[in-house]
């Protein structure tokens, strides 16, 4: 099953949700997280929590490990688009 | 800036880089390695040169540049290959990606000739970035992709035909584990060098915007590229790197895999090398002195002394090691290749952020448990200043495996049927110190530190290669060899000077009593230091003294030290109750605390004059020499504390 992002931060997504990752406010973070191929508009997915209150994410075949705080920072909008398949249901 | 200066007279890298790699005619073309971490930079720059690198499975791995000859086979023509440090763009944002820029973006003439980025297949557009940044240059570039194999298996197909037409670069796939298209990378390389640099691509709207701007440029640039070139047959799935990484990154399970694993590579180290060290050491101590002795028969004393009991007593001790250090840098190896490296600084990532440090720091951290020395050099992956010197004054309390056979030779003396739960104990130790040093420093010098976030690309998981580990722990162990027996000669020889050169007696240099010798006099003089830890024999300081040097020369200093004063006792005493007897006269019989004590000391202080000179290379001589202080501070309060304890419990 797909969850859809209800909150506003990836920190504050569940287990296999997925959501749309929006524009962060720091701009380093922005091109940090748009260097290892996550990108304004794309779909995320939340395939791990971390030890530490980290989180995994996939984006296509990229997984990224982001630490607690730095999830927090990472905003993002609810995955309006029907039919995303999310890892772990495919 | 730094240039490419010197065309083809490459700066010699460091000898703890790779010695093997060799320097092109002068003139050669110039072709320069770029791509972001992880992208089998390394193992294509190995595969061309056959200088092999050290290269694993970890995003920074590559901090200093490589440089080395490559002739394309049935050409003529020779390269002069550079390996740069992986990069994700040109705008730089740590000292290894500036290197790389620097490198790539400096005066025409100082330019690589022909730069091949070399690109992960199935991770397109995350690896054109640098591609979009480099096509707004006038710079001849030649598109390596690399893991066709692992992007087929998930269903992408990416066409070299279509992907060059849509970039107007050449762009061939190769896979340098395999060494497949090497021979067509070659050609590519000649077809455009004869022919002018490739116009600069114009930019699209959001030229005279920011940075951001500019970016979104170039990722719809290279979005619109991988789009014409890439096929996908399926849809993402859960992976079983996924399925793995679900009990080694898991909250509570995570940490305790990573504990066992460290816990099993330290006790293959103690148990299977074991045999394999005492049957070399019965060959040296036999055999091999045996036949020098009869060669020698005739020679002068001071020779015969320098080569039996200098050469071969200290070298050979030191070459009784190679089975130890050759597994211990096959398990690293295996951890860096097979990708498990990258989740470990995931499950450290917490511990680090307790220091102020970022899971990053975590790299150089692991590296130091193999040798200090890269891994001083490895805190360049950082991006802070003022990290890189804290990075760089923990580095030294990991526990190197050059300390590593001190402690299984004590550990094996002293608590036979615990040693390797010693040996182990000395490690979780390593990490308690870098853990409290770190903490102490970052409550007292680094107080307002902000610590960077951890955004680490997770590489899937893959079979370890045997001709990657293979070559990994060959060059670690040359390198080992090579530092280890340079300084090791010199120590020994200057050691056995000193062991010959009298101070009192007035018997003649080379037949001095030992106790009589220089080399008793100044370890004398250190021992007192050493009373309140129990260790306070001059054999003992004379050890430190000389493994201050190297900690490989700790063991062969002893044996020096024990083979005189042997042959002055005529007896054949065996070197671990030579050892024995000094520690339990030194500590009033409590033998066991005074030996941990030792351990606790060798451990802490300044690991050995390679480190001390990568420090002052990577955070100059003041925080070199802070840091040296600071390590022999904190080497003689823990000996003192675990001494004293260890008395009051037996």
């Amino acid at each position: 099953m797909t969850a859809t992002a209800t909150g506003r931060t990836l920190h504050s997504l569940g287990l296999h949700d997925s959501a749309r990752l929006a524009a962060p406010a720091e701009p380093s973070l922005r091109r940090s997280l748009a260097r290892l191929g996550l990108r304004v508009g794309a779909v995320i997915t939340v395939i791990q929590r971390t030890p530490g209150g980290g989180r995994v994410v996939s984006c296509g075949d990229v997984r990224v490990a982001i630490d607690g705080p730095t999830a927090r920072q990472v905003v993002v909008t609810p995955d309006d688009r029907m039919g995303t398949v999310a890892i772990g249901t495919a | 800036m730094t240039q490419l200066a010197g065309r083809s007279q490459a700066q010699g890298p460091s000898c703890h880089d790779d010695g093997t790699t060799r320097v092109a005619p002068e003139g050669a073309p110039i072709v320069a390695l770029a791509g972001t971490p992880n992208v089998g930079k390394s193992t294509l720059f190995n595969a061309l040169t056959g200088a092999r690198r050290t290269m694993g499975n970890w995003p920074g791995t590559t901090v200093e540049v490589g440089r080395g000859l490559w002739r394309p086979e049935r050409s003529g023509t020779a390269y002069d290959l550079v390996d740069l440090p992986g990069a994700y763009s040109l705008d730089a944002t740590s000292p290894d990606e500036e290197l790389t820029r620097d490198l790539i973006v400096t005066p025409v003439d100082q330019r690589p000739d022909v730069v091949v980025l070399v690109a992960d297949a199935a991770h397109l557009s995350r690896s054109l970035y640098l591609l979009a940044e480099l096509r707004e240059r006038e710079q001849r570039v030649v598109v390596a992709l690399t893991m066709t194999d692992v992007a087929q298996r998930r269903g992408i197909t990416v066409d070299p035909r279509r992907l060059s037409a849509a970039t107007g670069v050449p762009v061939l796939a190769l896979d340098p584990r395999a060494r497949t298209g090497l021979a067509a990378l070659g050609h590519a390389i000649a077809d455009s060098l004869a022919h002018p640099h490739l116009a600069a691509r114009t930019r699209g709207p959001g030229q005279a915007g920011d940075s951001l701007d500019q970016a979104d440029e170039r990722f719809a640039w290279l979005d619109a590229a991988v789009d014409a070139a890439v096929d996908r047959h399926a849809q993402v799935r859960r992976t079983w790197s996924d399925r793995v990484d679900a009990l080694v990154m898991h909250r509570v399970l995570g940490p305790v895999v990573f504990l066992a694993v460290m816990w099993l590579v330290f006790q293959v180290t103690t148990t299977v090398a074991a045999p394999l060290q005492d049957a070399l050491d019965r060959l040296f101590s036999g055999p091999v002195t045996e036949v020098a002795n009869f060669v020698l028969a005739q020679a002068p004393t001071l020779v015969r002394g320098l080569v039996v009991d200098g050469l071969i007593a200290g070298v050979g001790m030191l070459l009784t090691f190679v089975p130890l250090m050759a597994l211990m840098f096959l398990l690293l190896a295996l951890l860096e290749d097979s990708g498990y490296m990258a989740r470990a600084a995931v499950v450290a990532d917490r511990t680090m952020r307790a220091m102020g440090l970022p899971g990053r720091a975590f790299l150089p951290l692991i590296v130091g448990f193999g040798c200090n020395v890269p891994a001083i050099a490895a805190t360049r992956v950082l991006s802070g200043a003022r990290q890189r010197v804290l990075t760089a004054l923990l580095v030294p309390f990991t526990s190197c495996s050059a300390r590593l056979t001190v402690y299984v030779m004590l550990a094996t003396t002293f608590f036979q049927d615990w040693a390797g739960t010693v040996v182990f104990g000395m490690y979780l130790l390593s990490i308690v110190l870098v853990i409290l040093v770190g903490f102490g420093l970052r409550r007292t010098l680094w107080r307002t530190m902000g610590s960077e976030p951890l955004l680490l690309d997770l590489p899937a998981y893959q079979r370890p290669t045997v001709r990657v580990m293979s070559a990994v722990t060959w060059v670690r162990l040359q390198g080992f060899l090579r530092t280890a027996g340079g300084v090791v000669v010199a120590t020994v020889c200057i050691v056995w000077l000193l062991q010959a050169v009298p101070v009192r007696g007035g018997a003649a240099i080379g037949e001095a009593r030992i106790e009589d010798s220089a080399y008793a006099a100044v370890s004398g003089a250190v021992a007192p230091v050493f009373a309140p830890a129990g260790f306070a024999q001059w054999q003992t300081a004379g050890a430190l003294v000389t493994g201050f040097v190297a900690k490989e020369a700790v063991i062969s200093s002893w044996a020096q030290t024990y083979a005189v004063s042997d042959a002055e006792q005529g007896a054949g005493t065996p070197l671990g109750e030579a050892i024995r007897t000094d520690f339990v006269a030194s500590s009033e019989c409590h033998t066991g605390p005074a030996v941990l004590a030792f351990m606790a000391f060798l451990l802490a202080y300044t690991p050995c004059v390679a480190t001390l000179a990568a420090q002052r290379r990577e955070i100059g001589w003041r925080w070199a020499l802070f840091g040296m202080g600071m390590q022999l501070a904190v080497a003689w309060l823990l000996a003192v504390l675990v001494f004293q304890i260890g008395k009051l419990f037996g």
